[in-house]
């Protein structure tokens, strides 16, 4: 088990840049997750720590010995660095015995067979494979050559391991289940993991901490937590959880309370954190889960209008207007509301975001 | 740390070129330099000579005629014989979805000169039509282009129909079930959706048929030949036969061999252009049940032409080789009391030639497709997974031989070997320059199947083992070469099964005391000793089919027919 260093990384393909700046301090035993949209360069970022790409600049340190780079002209091989790796693809060799897969880094550490095969059987053991260790790889499902290459990943005790989308192959159950199973084995072993992954229920379910990607920069970096609740921009708001997006105009109430005026014609006033000095226009995010409805009499807010409303099971999702802005809203419990109900919303917990920091480019692929 | 050293990959792709440079680039270009520097500077006079000399541009023509005609015929058949047997309800599919493709089997000069046997002037079926209408004059006598044309069909459909059949197989077929469901009649779905969608696959399948056809030697030697119809290929052949009579006949068949190969690459191109417009996504990896259409009362009718197809290709050329074989002389009455396995002793017991023709083409059998596999695998490894420049230009180079008609490369290698090179080194007139020729004519196959194995050889395989703690050296060795292993062996028998009934090239290269089974049958059926030649191809037919038959099983059937 080790730390993980990557220190103002940057790589580039023929002039484009896949990664560009990047800095990120692993702790010893934490699990971090690389999160973006497809093509952020977080796969790249892992294949770096691998050493399977070499950064054009920065340095790559693992433990105590830096294992990449270029300026000091290191780089440490793949195969000397000590890592556990699951692949996308599983890459369980089909030519191979399942405890064969498994002892195989073994091989490559001093070990008399007898005990490899002990220690295969019990890193086996440990994905939940006992007794499966003289199968063929194409005799498993997909989830069991998951855990194959998990425990091929582990059974030698890597300073390391990453994980590159590994559950993204597997149907939904399976995935919900193999995430649990991760993060425990995780909290058994102490393992020190990188994991990358575009699914966020992934990254909210196992990280201490996530590095949240955008087109080869770090966006935010945080817990699960402070990613969610306290996100760093607009952008990082939008690809973590849904969240409307309102654009306002900063303002106080007629007593005097800081707040944020919506739409067009500013006639809604939200009471919300303003950064001081700030008085230009600006974003408004609110969660659908944040927003309160409740019927006209009952309780106090803004006017609103239902426009569409569909039963989900354990929410039903409304989509609510405003004048002229759309908000859409997730209420658990059975209250029913039709379309055309004249309804009272609250925004709760709103983060406003200053114009300028909006600027910062935006598009989701 | 980082290291940059020479891997000894580089030294092995640097070989390799040293290899191919000898194998393929000094035969080829040897062939260009006689066809363009035909007295040692810069002139077309070989080509305006060709032009000049109807004798020698008819040739072009007759080769055009009988390739594009066999081509089309063979397609069509094979096309509609492959829809027949995955797509209909036709009795005894099964059966005939391995029979159609036998004839493949038998060399296209052996089935020539069965055909011969069956209808040539004399004939099974004209002395049978002779002594039952008591007459001398033959009900047909069949020599030249459409002979060869004839012959060329025969041994030419199931090229066409393993091709469309794989591609009806491979069909998705909820393309037709959707149209189906759209109200269309089955008829309709054939014409409507599984023609066209089949149209690219039938297209690459003519032109494969076309290219076998354009530089195929052995039918229109035996069917043309003696009747002085020449096409490009036995145009090459008789000048250089002439050469030591016509001073300047090597330039000649040199440059018609350019000629040739030229013809040859323009069709493969327009036709692939034109093809690569219209490529469909059609085909989905997994092999699932097509519908299957009710032929109802053509049903009969269907299964019996597929029976004609079955008895006329296979069984009747095959029953008239084995017939002739076994009878004392040509032209007595095949009956029981003119039947001796005389041939058989002579062949196999008493004639050298025979003996060692046969020992040879064992030997290059087994030689041809070992070395070209090392070296294909060498090549492939260097484009396919070194990415280097030389690896994938080596690539490029080491398909030519097999690209170009086997009579061209036969004669590159005549031209490159006339002479003693490096001092007294020659290997022309000897066993060697046909081990050499094959090796480099089938070198192609090696390649593909090796890269091919290579490119399916997912990177995250190997990644696995590098970060398992493997060094390149280790990850090749447990990883890619297990993986590889399967490529290996179909490769090794692809080229295993044509060197054994191999002909072109070694019609060209053979010398007294080094002839190969091929050679052996023809220079036999040259000589006027047909029963002994059919003797001896029934030897060369039972070696093949045995040897068919091992490679299907010892590769669950993905090699063989």
């Amino acid at each position: 088990m080790a730390r993980v260093i990557l220190e103002s990384i940057t790589k580039e393909f023929d002039g484009v840049r896949a990664v560009s700046d990047l800095s990120v301090s692993i702790g010893d035993g934490q699990f971090v997750t690389f999160l973006g949209p497809s093509g952020c360069g977080k796969t790249t970022t892992l294949r770096m720590i691998a050493g399977f790409i070499e950064p054009t600049a920065g340095r790559v340190i693992i433990g105590d010995s830096v294992v990449s780079s270029p300026s000091e002209h290191v780089l440490v091989q793949p195969e000397e660095r000590n890592i556990g790796m699951v692949f996308q693809s599983y890459a369980v060799w089909p030519h191979m015995k399942v405890v064969d897969n498994v002892a195989y880094p073994l091989k490559f550490r001093r070990m008399h067979s007898r005990q490899r095969r002990e220690r295969a059987e019990q890193a086996l053991a440990m994905v939940h494979l006992d007794g499966l260790a003289d199968r063929y790889p194409h005799q498993l499902s997909g989830g069991q050559q998951q855990r194959v290459a998990l425990a091929r990943a582990l059974v030698h005790e890597p300073d390391v391991m990453l994980l590159d989308e590994p559950l993204s192959n597997l149907d939904a159950k399976l995935r919900e289940d193999m995430r649990f199973e991760i993060k425990e084995l995780q909290s058994r072993t102490g393992l020190t993991i990188v994991y990358v992954t575009h699914d966020q229920g992934e990254a909210m379910a196992m990280s201490d901490c996530v590095v949240v990607m955008d087109q080869g920069r770090v966006m935010q970096i945080g817990s699960p937590m402070e990613v969610y609740e306290q996100p760093a921009d607009q952008w990082v708001a939008g690809f973590i959880g849904l969240t409307n997006l309102l654009p306002c105009r900063v303002s106080e109430s007629e007593d005097g309370v800081r707040g944020v005026r919506l739409g067009d014609a500013g006639n809604v006033f939200v009471p919300c954190k303003t950064p001081p000095g700030e008085t230009g226009n600006g974003l408004l995010s609110v969660r659908p889960e944040n927003i309160v409805i409740s019927l006209p009499g009952t309780g106090a807010g803004i006017r609103a209008v239902v426009e569409r409303a569909t039963y989900m099971g354990h929410v039903t999702d409304y989509l609510v207007r405003v004048e002229t802005l759309s908000l859409r809203a997730q209420i658990m419990g059975r209250v029913r509301l039709k379309i055309g109900d004249d309804v009272r919303v609250l925004l709760e917990d709103p983060i406003f975001f200053p114009a300028q920091r909006c600027a910062t480019p935006t598009p989701m692929p | 740390m980082k290291r940059r050293v020479l891997q000894p990959t580089s030294v092995l792709i640097c070989l390799a070129g040293i290899t191919v440079a000898i194998l393929v680039v000094y035969p080829l270009s040897s062939l260009m330099l006689k066809a363009f520097m035909p007295a040692g500077r810069l002139s077309l006079d070989s080509f305006r000579e060709i032009f000049s000399a109807r004798e020698n541009y008819v040739a072009f023509y007759r080769s055009m005629f009988v390739s594009s005609v066999a081509t089309v015929t063979s397609t069509v058949l094979g096309a509609f014989l492959a829809w027949v047997v995955c797509r209909t309800d036709v009795p005894g599919r099964r059966f005939f979805k391995t029979a159609l493709a036998v004839p493949l089997l038998i060399p296209p000069f052996i089935s020539a000169m069965a055909w011969l046997q069956l209808v040539g002037p004399a004939g099974y079926v004209n002395s049978i039509y002779m002594a039952v209408r008591n007459t001398w004059d033959p009900l047909f006598v069949i020599y030249g282009p459409w002979a060869i044309i004839l012959v060329m069909t025969v041994s030419g459909y199931p090229l066409a129909y393993l091709v469309v059949r794989g591609g009806l197989e491979r069909m998705n077929p909820e393309m037709e079930e959707a149209a189906q469901i759209s109200g269309a009649s089955v008829f309709k779905v054939m014409r409507d959706v599984t023609l066209p969608m089949m149209a690219p696959t039938i297209g690459s399948a003519a032109l494969l048929v076309f290219g076998s056809k354009l530089e195929n030697f052995g039918v229109p030697a035996v069917m043309g030949m003696p009747k002085n119809y020449f096409v490009m290929t036995t145009k090459i052949y008789k000048l250089i036969h002439q050469s030591f009579v016509i001073p300047n006949a090597l330039s000649l068949a040199a440059a018609m061999s350019i000629l040739l190969t030229v013809a040859a690459s323009v069709v493969l191109l327009v036709t692939r252009r034109y093809l690569g417009r219209r490529q469909y996504t059609v085909i989905s990896g997994k092999n699932v049940q097509p519908n299957i259409v009710r032929l109802g009362r053509s049903r009969r009718p269907v299964a019996a032409f597929c029976w004609l197809i079955v008895i006329t290709t296979v069984v009747l050329p095959l029953a008239a080789i084995v017939l002739t074989s076994l009878t004392k002389a040509y032209g007595l009455p095949p009956v029981p009391q003119n039947w001796s396995l005389r041939n058989f002793r002579y062949v196999l017991f008493e004639l050298s030639t025979a003996r060692r023709g046969l020992r040879n083409s064992l030997m290059l059998a087994v030689v041809s497709p070992t070395v070209a596999l090392i070296l294909g695998s060498l090549i492939a490894y260097g484009s396919v997974k070194t990415k280097s420049r030389l690896g994938q230009a080596l690539d490029v180079i080491a398909n030519m031989p097999y690209s170009v008609p086997g009579t061209v490369f036969a004669l590159g290698m005549i031209l490159a070997w006339n002479k003693t090179v490096f001092g007294s080194l020659s290997i022309y007139n000897t066993f060697w320059i046909l081990g050499v020729a094959y090796v480099a004519r089938y070198l192609a196959y090696g390649v593909r199947n090796v890269g091919a194995s290579l490119e399916q050889l997912d990177a995250s395989l190997e990644e696995a083992a590098r970060i398992s703690g493997a060094s390149w050296k280790w990850s090749f060795r447990d990883i890619v070469i297990p993986l590889v292993k399967p490529g290996l062996v179909a490769g090794w028998f692809l080229v295993f099964l044509p060197s054994l009934r191999e002909l072109t090239i070694s019609a060209l290269l053979w010398s007294p005391g080094n002839e190969t089974l091929g050679v052996a049958v023809y220079n036999l059926h040259e000589g006027g000793n047909i029963t002994a030649s059919s003797a001896l191809a029934v030897v060369m037919v039972a070696a093949v089919f045995t040897a068919n038959w091992v490679v299907k099983r010892l590769t669950k059937g993905q090699v063989g027919y």
